[in-house]
């Protein structure tokens, strides 16, 4: 009776093993991908780019995320927007994704103030790669030309008697 | 008459002989029969001989006890014991408890993997800043 059930139990491990496997094969392995990005002003001028109070990224196609850099307000007081010393170049981020295919974009917008929206967007930049088996794909964003009709220089005008 | 003498002589002497021999065999059988009788009384005694098992060998060496004896013993001591306290039902529910613990252990690390395991660590000296999938931000 034992013997029977050890064979029996013997022969199921086999079975057992292939079932697991099989659950991992279907459930699919998921491998980080990584796309290092450093961020630079470009034509943005150091005046342009002390005028922005918050930088957010956008990840958008093969995944999506939103993020936003740091202010000085979170943990380790660092920061990125508004900007300090990080120019004409903002700095390298990270962004880690599942994705390995299709085509996955990473934008940049630079704004006056908070919350984000399109009326007062002064600069973005943004660079699009394709998912694959690369592990690590490093890149530049660009910003692009600041939008002085969102985000105007404070003009002090004198008056004259 | 002298005649006659021996002819009533003659049957005498051969009862005479008749006789001697009846009693010659007679005393004979008898006392053969007497032996015989003899020999059952002598059975009836107690005989130490027989008491004594033969079959009990003289050499002391084989009489010594033997590990095998004791392997028998301890069998038999096992046999009598509860499942709880014999040794094999500890290591079989060892086995599977070990067993048990490895298998969710192994399932754990085997679906973490299989979901893309650890995130790389952000060097913050380097990066501004690490987002997306396994990121805190």
């Amino acid at each position: 009776m034992k013997s029977a059930r050890a064979t029996k139990m013997k022969r199921s491990l086999p079975l057992m093993a292939l079932t697991l496997l099989g659950l991992s094969a279907a459930a699919g392995c998921d491998t980080y991908h990584y796309y290092d990005i450093d961020v630079s002003f470009g034509t943005v001028t150091e005046e342009e780019a002390s005028k922005l109070q918050l930088c957010t990224l956008v990840v958008s196609g093969a995944d999506s995320h939103e993020a936003s850099f740091p202010d000085g307000s979170g943990q380790g007081g660092k920061t990125v927007c508004p900007i300090g010393n990080n120019w004409p170049d903002m700095g390298t981020f990270e962004y880690a994704s599942f994705a390995d295919s299709g085509k996955i974009t990473l934008t940049v917008n630079g704004y006056k103030t908070s919350p984000p929206t399109t009326a007062n967007l002064c600069t973005s930049g943004s660079i699009s790669f394709s998912a694959g088996a690369e592990i690590t794909q490093p890149g530049t964003i660009t910003m692009g030309t600041f939008d002085d009709a969102n985000c105007p220089s404070s003009i002090t005008t004198a008056t004259t008697n | 008459m002298s005649p006659r003498r021996k002819r009533s002589g003659g049957p005498g002497v051969a009862l005479a002989l008749l006789a001697s021999a009846l009693l010659i065999f007679g005393v004979h059988g008898s006392s053969a029969f007497a032996a015989d009788d003899d020999e059952l009384p002598k059975a009836s005694k107690p005989d130490t001989s027989q008491v004594e098992d033969t079959d009990r060998p003289k050499d002391k060496s084989l009489l010594a006890r033997q590990p095998a004896d004791d392997a028998v013993a301890k069998k038999g001591e096992d046999d009598n014991l509860a499942f709880y306290q014999k040794w094999q039902f500890w290591a079989v529910t060892g086995g599977i408890a070990v067993g048990l613990v490895a298998a969710i252990w192994g399932g754990i690390t085997l679906y973490h993997s299989v979901n893309g395991g650890d995130v790389r660590p952000c060097n913050t000296a380097s990066f501004i800043g690490c987002y997306g999938q396994g990121e805190s931000q």
